[in-house]
């Protein structure tokens, strides 16, 4: 039996080659599909305005961390937590607005006396916008 | 061996191929992303495809022009010239801001109303911090200061008149307002598909490449997770009004900034309430109106106005108008 496999596969090297790319491709197109569906590295644009114009910063991968920045009224604390949500932590502004707009995963904050923003940059599998 | 050779040959051939179709891909199946501070807020607009810039500013023109006409802050605006002088010529803009208010407070029987600025005043919104305003005041603004029609009228040579002691805020309809005009200019200058968010207040409109459907988050104020979502591949606005970003702290106790007409005090009825439209203007000045209405009253008027609305209440409870359920999805189980 195996020797007529063998004979088999030394009279037809093309199936041989074409169960290796077959299997080789199907190997391929799994990691492609699994790498699709992880989260994606979330990365955010902070943007400074202020008196000498907008000034941007890119931040990627954050978790348990804080950021202050200079905003126009004074420091300006951006913080993410441990599932990479963002959200201002504190401000110097009198409305407290910003502080107030909590966690987000996918919508922009912004601290609009302080003149500073914080926008998650889009990936093709986020939403596209959120209502609130 | 040979043969070996050529289908190696075949095989990175093919390689390339792919690799090239998949950047093609990404490249027409990605936005250009735009955000901006205007209005007070962030406004952010995506667009396909992805080189449309020139769209895409000229759309941000819109939110400038608006927000020089109807800002509460800005001294030189339209707006502000009205309530400090109390009366005002209006230009093209700002007449079309007005007659919008005016059609949305008689069309929600005046639930919608941006003459209680006045009360929002009394509260201590545009302060730094809130105040419990005495009952008699409350009654007495209410009565002699608010009616936005009432308020707010024009004389023979077409002079917007402000009545004395009112003041006007139409935060509840620019954003609206800005974001038709912005999506008309975008339309025009040949943008295929996009979306216009102002913070929250959204319209998009045009087939995404890849085909997929437009999907908007409704935030669940209570955790920030979802609340619900809208998928959809026909153009819609959407608001949300809540009372969960713009507040007053006083004395321990939170108060939103919508006011009830009947009472002049802040409405307590939902923590937030998504409505859909057709065009953005009714959009925004809805979601408002339909958050100052009492329960059952908004069910009632959002049935008879074909308004598809999305309720959280205060107790946390779920509700949707008839026939909301065609445009709200995978709603949190209560």
């Amino acid at each position: 039996m195996n020797e007529a496999r063998l004979k088999l596969f030394n009279g037809c090297p093309d199936l041989v080659f074409f169960a290796i790319l077959i299997f080789a491709s199907l190997v391929a197109w799994s990691i492609h599909s699994i790498s699709e569906k992880l989260p994606a590295n979330r990365s955010f644009i902070i943007k400074i305005i202020g008196e000498n114009g907008e000034h941007r910063q890119e931040v990627a991968n954050k978790r348990n961390e804080k950021l202050a920045v200079s905003g126009k009224l004074g420091q300006v604390t951006i913080e993410w937590d441990n599932n990479g949500r963002v959200r201002i932590a504190s401000s110097s502004c009198p409305c407290q607005t910003c502080v107030n707009m909590g966690w987000s995963s996918y919508s922009s904050l912004i601290c609009v006396p302080g003149g500073v923003m914080v926008e998650p940059q889009a990936t093709e599998d986020t939403i596209d916008a959120v209502t609130r | 061996m040979k043969k070996v050779f050529g289908y190696l040959g075949l095989i990175i051939a093919l390689a390339v191929l792919l690799l090239v179709r998949q950047k093609q891909h990404l490249q027409v199946s990605k936005p250009l992303v735009e955000s901006r501070m205007l209005m007070d807020t962030i406004i952010t607009i995506r667009a396909y495809p992805i080189n449309s810039y020139e769209a895409v500013n000229a759309g941000f023109g819109a939110f400038v022009d608006v927000e020089k006409n109807a800002s509460f802050y800005q001294s030189e605006s339209q707006l502000a010239s009205l309530n400090r002088f109390r009366k005002v010529m209006p230009d093209e803009t700002f007449l079309q801001i007005i007659e919008a208010a005016k059609k949305y407070h008689r069309l929600s029987e005046g639930y919608f109303d941006p003459s209680f600025a006045v009360l929002q005043l009394a509260y201590g919104f545009y302060g730094d911090a809130g105040k419990l305003p005495a009952a008699s005041e409350i009654e007495k603004l209410l009565s002699d200061n608010c009616g936005f029609d009432r308020m707010l009228t024009f004389d023979d040579q077409g002079l917007a008149i402000l009545a004395t002691g009112s003041l006007v805020d139409f935060g509840g309809i620019a954003g609206g307002i800005a974001i038709e005009k912005a999506a008309a200019i975008m339309r025009a200058a040949g943008c295929s598909a996009f979306l216009i968010d102002d913070a929250g207040d959204i319209w998009f409109e045009g087939k995404k490449p890849d085909g997929s459907p437009w999907k908007i988050a409704v935030r669940d104020p209570r955790d920030n997770g979802v609340l619900a979502m809208i998928e959809s591949h026909e153009p819609l606005a959407v608001s949300t009004s809540g009372d969960y970003e713009r507040f007053v702290v006083i004395d321990g106790k939170k108060y939103g900034h919508i006011m009830c007409p009947k009472t002049g005090r802040p409405v307590e009825f939902y923590s937030s309430v998504t409505v859909i439209a057709s065009n953005p203007v009714a959009a925004d000045a809805l979601s408002t109106a339909v958050f100052a209405m009492p329960p059952d009253f908004a069910q009632e008027w959002c049935k008879q106005n074909t308004v598809p609305a999305l309720f959280l209440t205060a107790d946390g409870k779920i509700m949707l108008t008839p026939g909301a359920d065609k445009y709200f999805s995978r709603i949190k189980p209560q």
